[in-house]
């Protein structure tokens, strides 16, 4: 039997290496934690860090750029290869921002790590699944670690909610998943995407009977999808999530999970489904335009600095999805260009967020952005430069990636698409700005400013990388679309 | 056979709608014990017998004890009187409907011969796929067998995914419950054994 | 099929057997309820509060800890069916999940989950 999956496991070395090494960790650390905790979180960020580093070199130095393994159920392409480089480079950027903030939280649970590296395993087990079965398992073991993860400080009643609003809502989406799944397994047989591909081939709109309950199937698949990634009419839980959860947390739901759910979401629709491109195209069309319409029109009313980077993510789901109503392999492209853009733009606002900590705790109202010119300038054009990139002002990294979805968009017929999400993005500026003037131009008299702490060098450099990536990405952004093109051309 | 399946069916529909009718929760959860009973009934009759174990085992023997410990840790006492169920039937009635509709659609429907009159009548020859009768191949196993045959082999992915959920269910719960309060003396079952009493009691002069 | 038909008999005859325990006392003892009768007596006494009082989380956390090691249990029975059938890779693959779930097994102990005070 072992000759039939040989070569598959050289195929899997990325993912045996984490897990072997988290393995190790966890031992580690349940064996010499009694009475050095909190030393004990950094050594395992330090080594859990390294992990993640040899992880990725083995990533990029693998052999194998395209291939099946065990049995049908994973695959490795270039979309793959893209996506999990990108979620290991988030769970880095996470694990930077954690070495000043675990201890500023008294979080003393080394499991933090260990369940963050489980999450990291289980995202790019699901990025490579190829099979509905295997897709299931892989988002139910990356949904039950991150449930633990947001109710993660369980005497704060907001992160305790946000645990179980989480759990309840993710456990309804994976039922909506299975309900789908099933209704297509019982009337094709098969769970396997590209065997669905094949069936499909060429289907015309002619039996709507047998047609219909796929087409049900089909919208109970990107329902449960929309569910997770956040998008619109679904979107109730995201901000309640996002505000409880500890932050480090929400930072990384804002990033891991939304880049290998649009992998999954991609595999699925693309590769399994792509017959069916009018029936699910006007679903993603519409979330999309809700999205966008919500995320913007809700975060003029927040009040709260991470309601405000929730309802920014809904909208920034909402232009993706603008790239996968598309149908065509730019739109693809763009949205790869989106997410890489979007990670680093994250990133660098959470990590701003996290440094405007001051002795009394962290901030949690925009108030208390107020006058952050004073405080710390350098802090405040990082952060303002950022907001201008998340609205899309020209010569920033956020402009370029939605320019390039809204001329998919548009080669793909889908006008109204662009000019909404061109509007809207208008009428995002409106709140970023308003941040950026309470930054600036609040009026100076009543301040009493309150010392921010000094920022420790890991987020200093995440910072600076961040920054320099938001600033820059515009003057030479052809690596950026080479990666992007070749994760799309997986698809062609 | 058909009057098993009827009656176990009907048994499970009923003390499933006992399950939400119930005014105390205690009795909700007995009804669901009874539910999953008929419902592993039912699985026995399409021949599932492992999973109809399966079913006993862990949704009876420990999914339900858990229920019953949520009712406990809760400490409801009886439920307010649904004095507004009018309220959410017609949300509640037309998604079980929409189910039932789709249910029924779907029943009995193949994919495989793709519309083929649609195509014309000379394709029929050429897209028509062979067959072949997996029945008269393979050989006579149980359930259990034929699983135990796929899921340690073939199919190992889906088994060690299940290993994997399962170290993280265990890491999530005790990480989420377990409170280590450093005041609550512990046993320390190693030390209390190797105590040697000439050691420890001592002659007070 | 038929292997369960045993099972169904016994079934039904738990059930007459309870059912005929029960209904028998109803039809055949004399009821005759005075206050007396049907209050407390002996070493019983009314009781001082509600006995479905709150309880401490770590019945639920041995419950769970319960399920998952019931799952992992489950899985044994095919694969010691099946043992002679699937080779060593079969043999190994069982190794692994036994070994993955022993790693939490070694977490739960010494973290003190399985203690009590």
């Amino acid at each position: 039997m072992f000759y039939l999956f040989e070569s598959d496991f050289l195929g899997l070395i990325p993912e045996t290496f984490l897990l072997l090494g988290l393995s190790a960790l966890l031992g580690y650390g349940v064996w010499y934690e009694k009475g050095r905790e909190s030393d004990m979180t950094s050594h395992q960020l330090w080594i859990g860090g390294l992990c993640l580093v040899f992880t990725f070199i083995l990533l990029c130095e693998s052999p194998l750029m395209n291939m099946i393994l065990c049995y049908n159920t994973l695959i490795i392409d270039g979309m793959s290869a893209f996506l999990k480089s990108l979620i290991l480079i988030s769970t880095l950027c996470i694990f930077g921002l954690s070495f000043a903030y675990l201890p500023q939280e008294r979080i003393k649970a080394f499991e933090f790590i260990i369940l963050l590296l489980l999450a990291t395993l289980s995202l790019m087990l699901m990025v490579s699944s190829y099979d509905f079965i295997s897709l299931y398992l892989a988002i139910e073991f990356q949904s039950l670690g991150l449930y633990v993860l947001a109710a993660l400080k369980r005497d704060n009643e907001y992160s305790t909610e946000a645990g179980l609003k989480y759990f309840v809502l993710g456990a309804f989406s994976s039922g909506f998943l299975l309900f789908g799944a099933s209704l297509i397994y019982g009337l094709t047989g098969t769970t396997n995407f590209e065997d669905l591909g094949l069936l499909f081939t060429g289907v015309g709109p002619t039996d709507l009977f047998t047609q219909g309950s796929i087409v049900v199937g089909l919208l109970f698949l990107s329902v449960a999808f929309l569910f997770k990634v956040s998008a619109a009419p679904f979107h109730m839980w995201s901000p309640d999530v996002y505000e409880g959860a500890p932050t480090v947390i929400t930072a990384f739901f804002s990033i891991a999970p939304k880049l290998a759910l649009f992998g999954v979401l991609i595999r699925v629709f693309y590769l399994g489904f792509f017959d069916f491109l009018f029936s699910w195209q006007q679903i993603f069309f519409f979330c999309s335009l809700a999205s966008m319409v919500f995320g913007s029109f809700g975060a003029l009313g927040q009040v709260k600095i991470k309601r405000l980077l929730a309802f920014s993510s809904i909208g920034h789901v909402g232009y993706m999805l603008i790239g996968l109503a598309t149908g065509t392999l730019q739109g693809l492209q763009g949205i790869f260009l989106y997410l890489l853009v979007y990670m680093i733009m994250t990133i660098n606002a959470f990590s701003v967020v996290l440094s405007l900590r001051t002795r009394e705790g962290e901030p949690k109202f925009l108030l208390d952005l107020k006058n952050l010119n004073l405080k710390s300038p350098i802090l405040a054009i990082t952060l303002s430069i950022t907001l201008f990139s998340m609205a899309g002002i020209p010569p920033l990294a956020g402009f370029l990636s939605k320019f390039y979805l809204f001329f998919a968009a548009l080669d793909a017929s889908l006008y109204s698409l662009a000019i909404l999400g061109v509007l809207s993005s208008v009428i995002s500026c409106f709140y970023y700005i308003s941040l950026i003037k309470l930054m600036y131009f609040h009026k100076a008299d009543e301040v009493e400013l309150k010392p921010i702490l000094p920022i420790d060098s890991q987020k200093g450099l995440l910072l600076g990388l961040s920054f320099f990536g938001i600033l820059f990405i515009f003057l030479y952004p052809s690596p950026f679309f080479l990666l992007s093109h070749a994760a799309a051309l997986s698809f062609s | 056979m058909n009057l098993f399946l009827a009656a176990f069916a009907a048994l499970g529909i009923s003390s499933s709608i006992m399950v939400i009718r119930a005014n105390n929760p205690v009795y909700s959860v007995l009804y669901l014990i009874l539910v999953f009973v008929n419902v592993s009934g039912i699985l026995i009759l399409q021949g599932l017998d492992f999973f109809a174990m399966i079913f006993l085992v862990v949704y009876v023997g420990a999914i339900a004890v858990l229920f019953l410990f949520v009712v406990m840790m809760l400490n409801i006492k009886v439920e307010e009187k649904q004095e507004s169920m009018l309220r959410y039937l017609p949300v509640g009635g037309g998604i079980g409907l929409i189910f039932f509709l789709e249910v029924v659609i779907g029943l009995d429907k193949e994919f495989v011969p793709l519309n083929l009159l649609s195509l014309g009548p000379s394709y029929e020859s050429e897209i028509l796929p062979e067959y072949l009768h997996w029945g008269e191949t393979l050989a006579q196993k149980t359930g259990i067998e034929a699983i135990g045959q796929v899921i340690y082999t073939y199919y190992f992915y889906y088994f060690f995914m299940a290993s994997f959920i399962l170290l993280v269910a265990m890491i999530g719960a005790i990480l989420l419950t377990l409170h280590n309060d450093p005041k609550v003396k512990r046993q320390e079952v190693f030390e209390q054994n190797a105590r040697e009493f000439s050691r420890t009691i001592q002659k007070a002069s | 099929m038929t292997e369960f038909f045993p099972i169904f008999i016994f079934l039904i005859i738990s059930l007459g057997l309870s059912l005929i325990l029960v209904g028998i006392p109803f039809i055949v003892a004399p009821q005759k309820a005075d206050p007396e009768k049907i209050s407390a007596y002996e070493c019983g006494f009314d009781p001082f509060d509600d006995a479905r009082g709150k309880f401490d989380i770590r019945f639920y956390l041995v419950a769970i800890l319960f399920i998952i090691f019931d799952l992992e249990v489950s899985f044994l029975f095919p694969w010691s069916l099946v043992l002679g059938e699937i080779s060593f890779f079969g043999f190994w693959t069982m190794i692994f999940f036994l070994l993955i779930l022993t790693l939490g097994f070694v977490y739960e102990w010494k973290k003190g989950a399985l203690d009590w005070e």
